[in-house]
């Protein structure tokens, strides 16, 4: 018995070993039975799904780890900071390349880009980096940009990892500045994962910097946790089982897409276009589109949407094409719509549009309009617990209410705090970028 | 010695006017020097603003190319797909779209499809609402503010009649902006991209703390409303009152009064060797006087004696006339030592060299001697060698050498009560004696024209203070030595050698 467990495991290995990752693609609406003949709202989640992927098997990275040296980072800051790269380098392969790039006043390369092959030297390069100086945190990720395109096309993942502790104050130093930098990354298949350090760096640039791009955000608020967060970052980026993911949806006659729920795309003449940098193996990235729905006759099956996912395979860097169809019917019957309810797309809806109302609840307070603010963090708590009467009992909506209650408890004036901002900021990013944390 | 005051008193005066004189000049090199490197700097800070301009334009201009370019590409059949295409997959390009006359933007659609087209139709709208009249056929570049952020805007007209134009993302080419910049500064400037508000937006370094900066240039019309301002540093960076220089001049003016120090010194010195030698001449003149005058009273007193029949007897006579005898001698050797010196001082002294045996000449010159010596109380023995020892010299010379140094030893050490002449088998011709000796530091000095240990005319011996002077020209005359040495169990010794014998 227990042999032929192991022949099992061993085999599935193999084949985890040889074959290409599986993307998949579900079109699931948040009611499989509609209410006949009454127009409505309907929505529709799009999840991504990959396998897996074998460690021997992992495309190869091209990694830019761009470290901000600023004055404000002296101490024990850089020196996790540099342990932290060390320890991002320890886990690549000698098919990887790495580059370093640290800036202050201005950005310099310290390991410019090459294959990971002698990490002994590379470690005692990084580790001679010291804290001083402003914070050009613009020069330095264009720097590490341009530390990656010395081997464009060489790797199949093409990674920025970007550290900073501070507001950048040399350079375009806007969120809106360097989410179009995240973009224009995006366009070149570069995602920019941040890492916030402490309690004085942007979080609004940052995130949107990794939102264009489609890179993790990370808040991190002690320099202890930096190894370990490079760490897991790391193994995002080693995961990665679909790039240049080209998300299309069309609708059925019938449904109009009106609104994507916590994630920005096209929607131009009734099809959902979003793009994606990245998709990492064992893990799920969705979209939510609510629709405009026109009655429908009872006993009649529609098809509500469709997507199709092309995306370009690591391993054989080929495009490939997946497809997904969701339908729905109509009944007049209640109970049997209440009871085709989809308890996960009613749950993300909820945590999505709780996300959004946050970040707009984070722009009301920032401007000091607490009260206003205050109000969209109990619609969020209202929210969830809503939808707990739709679907049941349901441990992430409680969690969020309850994370809803006490951000809601800190909108006024005394305990609006950088702290409590960032972790509502990189909160609510995570959550619409479906990052795991 | 009495003390002369002035002598200090004037090299502190020279030394002090030297550093003033030092402290003034550092100060012009200094000035100087930073009016130099701040012309230099001007003229490269211009070269850096060129380099920066033409970077700065050349990036702005690949951006500008792809987006013709991508914008090219579809203006066959402007899409909407196609249009949205262009800003999803162009880096260096952020929003592309279409214009029809009398209809006004149809891409994006009405509102935008994303919300980064609905904020692309917010900021253009004043351009979409004035309309294109008269678009060139190529592309038409307009740059375009939105507060103080700038970005451009291009477009031209397409097969249909329609315009069709694209936004460019200036992230894309403020990227390539740092390296552009570091390159234009080098080591010697620190060079910062302002915007109208004079906030920097890009700086190649630590700005320096000497605001304001040294040159400011304006970097359109590749960059309105944008300037460029420069800090010299480094090799640059010499200000009359910068460290550096003040080193530099400290340095020089250092240099300056060492050399008037050195050239005080040695006037001084000089001075100093000028007065000892007259110092010297004058007792030498002194002292020749006395030599000449004291055999010439006796002289004239015994003469007088014996013209006056003063002398009682016969034996009187005879002691008168030998006094005379005697004392006229001396004159004769001084009056010799004199002309000879006065040869040997103008180099007209001619040597007569033939090979003799030095035993003969020093023994005849030592027993020509042999009364006087004898007559000062002192034992006179002469030594020579068994084998001969032969040297090609000047007979006369060789003689007046023994002589003179016979006669230092009877003048001052006839106390000793003996005179050693000795000829060894080497040739070495060694007269000692056994008187007071001469002090280490007198050993060179004794051969000094002029010089005597004793230097007055109070001294209990007198002497001219040239005999062993003369006695060493003669002696490197004729290719010898003559060296004075300390004589084992007090004494004087004064060896006089010849190269190799034949």
């Amino acid at each position: 018995m227990k042999k032929s467990i192991f022949a099992l495991a061993a085999f599935a290995a193999a084949m985890v070993g040889t074959a290409s990752a599986e993307v998949s693609c579900r079109v699931e609406p948040d009611y499989s039975v509609r209410l006949a003949d009454k127009a409505g709202e309907a929505y529709v989640k799009v999840t991504l799904a990959a396998d897996k992927v074998a460690a021997a098997n992992r495309p190869s990275v091209n990694l830019a780890i761009v470290l901000d040296r600023s004055g404000s980072m002296g101490g024990d800051k850089i020196v996790k900071a540099r342990e932290a790269a060390c320890e991002a380098i320890r886990r690549l392969d000698p098919k990887d390349i790495v580059s370093v790039v640290a800036y202050d006043n201005r950005s310099e390369v310290i390991v410019p880009a090459q294959y990971v092959s002698e990490k002994e030297s590379l470690i005692a390069r990084i580790n001679s980096i010291q804290a001083c100086g402003g914070t050009a945190l613009f020069d330095g990720v264009s720097a590490g940009a341009a530390e990656l395109r010395k081997f464009r096309g060489k790797c199949e993942i093409s990674r920025i990892l970007l550290l900073s502790d501070g507001q950048a104050n040399i350079g375009p130093s806007s969120a809106e500045e360097l989410g179009r930098y995240g973009a224009l990354l995006m366009k070149e298949g570069v995602a920019v994962s941040t890492v916030g350090l402490g309690v004085d760096y942007n979080e609004d640039l940052m995130t949107r910097l990794s939102q264009k791009s489609d890179g993790n955000s990370y808040f991190v608020e002690k320099s202890d946790d930096l190894p370990r967060v490079f760490a897991s970052e790391l193994g995002d980026v080693l995961s990665v089982a679909a790039t240049k993911v080209a998300l299309k949806v069309s609708f059925g006659v019938g449904f109009t897409p009106v609104e994507l729920i916590g994630r920005d795309g096209r929607i131009l003449d009734g099809i959902v276009s979003i793009d994606l940098n990245q998709l990492y193996g064992g893990q799920e990235k969705y979209v939510i589109v609510k629709c405009d729905a026109a009655p429908g006759s009872v006993g009649s099956a529609r098809e509500i949407a469709k997507a199709e996912v092309a995306y370009v395979d690591p391993k054989d860097e080929r495009q490939k094409t997946v497809t997904g169809v969701g339908t729905v019917t109509y009944s007049a019957d209640a109970t049997a719509v209440a009871a085709s309810v989809n308890k996960s797309v009613v749950r993300e809806r909820a945590l999505n549009e709780n996300a959004v109302r946050t970040e707009e609840a984070l722009r009301l307070a920032d401007r000091g309009e607490f009260k206003a603010a205050e109000a969209l963090m109990q619609r969020n708590y209202t929210n969830s617990m809503e939808m707990q009467k739709v679907i049941g009992r349901d441990a992430a909506l409680e969690a969020d209410a309850e994370a809803q209650m006490n951000f809601s408890g800190s909108m006024n004036a005394s305990s609006y705090d950088r702290r409590g901002r960032k972790r509502m900021k990189t909160r609510s990013f995570q959550l619409m970028n479906q990052q795991s944390k | 010695m009495k003390r002369r005051w002035h002598i200090p008193v004037a090299v502190a005066t020279l030394l002090a006017s030297s550093l003033v004189f030092a402290w003034v000049v550092a100060g012009m090199i200094a000035g100087d020097l930073a009016a130099m490197s701040a012309q230099a700097a001007r003229k490269d800070a211009a070269l850096a603003e060129r380099r920066v301009s033409l970077g700065l334009a050349a990036c702005v201009e690949r951006a500008k190319h792809a987006a013709e370019t991508a914008v090219a590409s579809v203006l066959s059949n402007p899409t909407d797909a196609a249009l949205a295409e262009i800003s999803r997959r162009e880096p260096f390009v952020r929003n592309a779209f279409r214009w029809v006359a009398g209809r006004g933007v149809v891409f994006p659609v009405e509102r935008g499809a994303t919300q980064e087209e609905r904020r692309f139709l917010g900021r253009y709208v004043t351009l979409f609402e004035e309309g294109f009249r008269e678009p060139a056929k190529d592309f038409t570049w307009m740059s375009w503010f939105e507060g103080d952020r700038l970005s451009f805007v291009g477009w031209r007209r397409a097969e249909d009649g329609s315009i069709v134009g694209a936004e460019l993302e200036t992230v894309a080419f403020l990227a390539e902006f740092p390296s552009v910049l570091a390159d234009a500064a080098g080591d010697g400037f620190v060079i910062e991209v302002r915007d109208g508000s004079g906030k920097a937006l890009f700086k190649t370094g630590a700005t320096p703390e000497k605001a304001p900066p040294d040159e400011v240039f304006p970097l359109s019309p590749v960059l309105p409303h944008r300037t460029l301002a420069l800090w010299r540093v480094g090799a640059y960076d010499i200000a009359a009152d910068g460290i550096g220089v003040q080193l530099l001049a400290a340095s020089v003016g250092c240099v300056i009064f060492l050399l008037f120090a050195a050239g005080v010194v040695v006037l001084f010195t000089e001075a100093r060797r000028e007065r000892r030698e007259s110092e010297r001449k004058t007792s030498f003149v002194s002292n020749v006087s006395h030599e000449l005058k004291t055999p010439l009273t006796s002289i004239r007193l015994c003469a007088e004696m014996l013209s006056e029949g003063r002398a009682k007897d016969d034996a009187a006579k005879a002691r008168y006339l030998g006094v005379i005898t005697k004392e006229s001698e001396r004159l004769t050797r001084l009056v010799d030592n004199v002309l000879d010196f006065g040869r040997l001082e103008q180099n007209r002294r001619k040597y007569d060299f033939v090979d003799v045996d030095l035993r003969d000449v020093v023994r005849d010159a030592a027993e020509s001697q042999r009364s006087r010596v004898e007559s000062a109380g002192m034992v006179l023995a002469v030594e020579t060698a068994a084998e001969p020892a032969v040297r090609r010299i000047d007979r006369d010379a060789v003689s007046q050498i023994v002589l003179n140094l016979i006669d230092n030893a009877v003048k001052y050490a006839a106390e000793g009560r003996r005179l050693d002449v000795k000829v060894d088998s080497q040739g070495a011709v060694t007269v000692a004696d056994r008187g007071p000796g001469v002090p280490r530091r007198d050993r060179e000095r004794v051969f000094d024209r002029f010089y005597r240990c004793d230097d007055s005319l109070a001294a209990k011996s007198s002497g001219s203070g040239l005999g062993l002077s003369i006695a060493r020209r003669l002696a490197e005359g004729m290719g010898g030595t003559l060296v004075c040495a300390e004589r084992d169990g007090g004494g004087a010794e004064f060896v006089l050698t010849f190269g190799g014998g034949k």
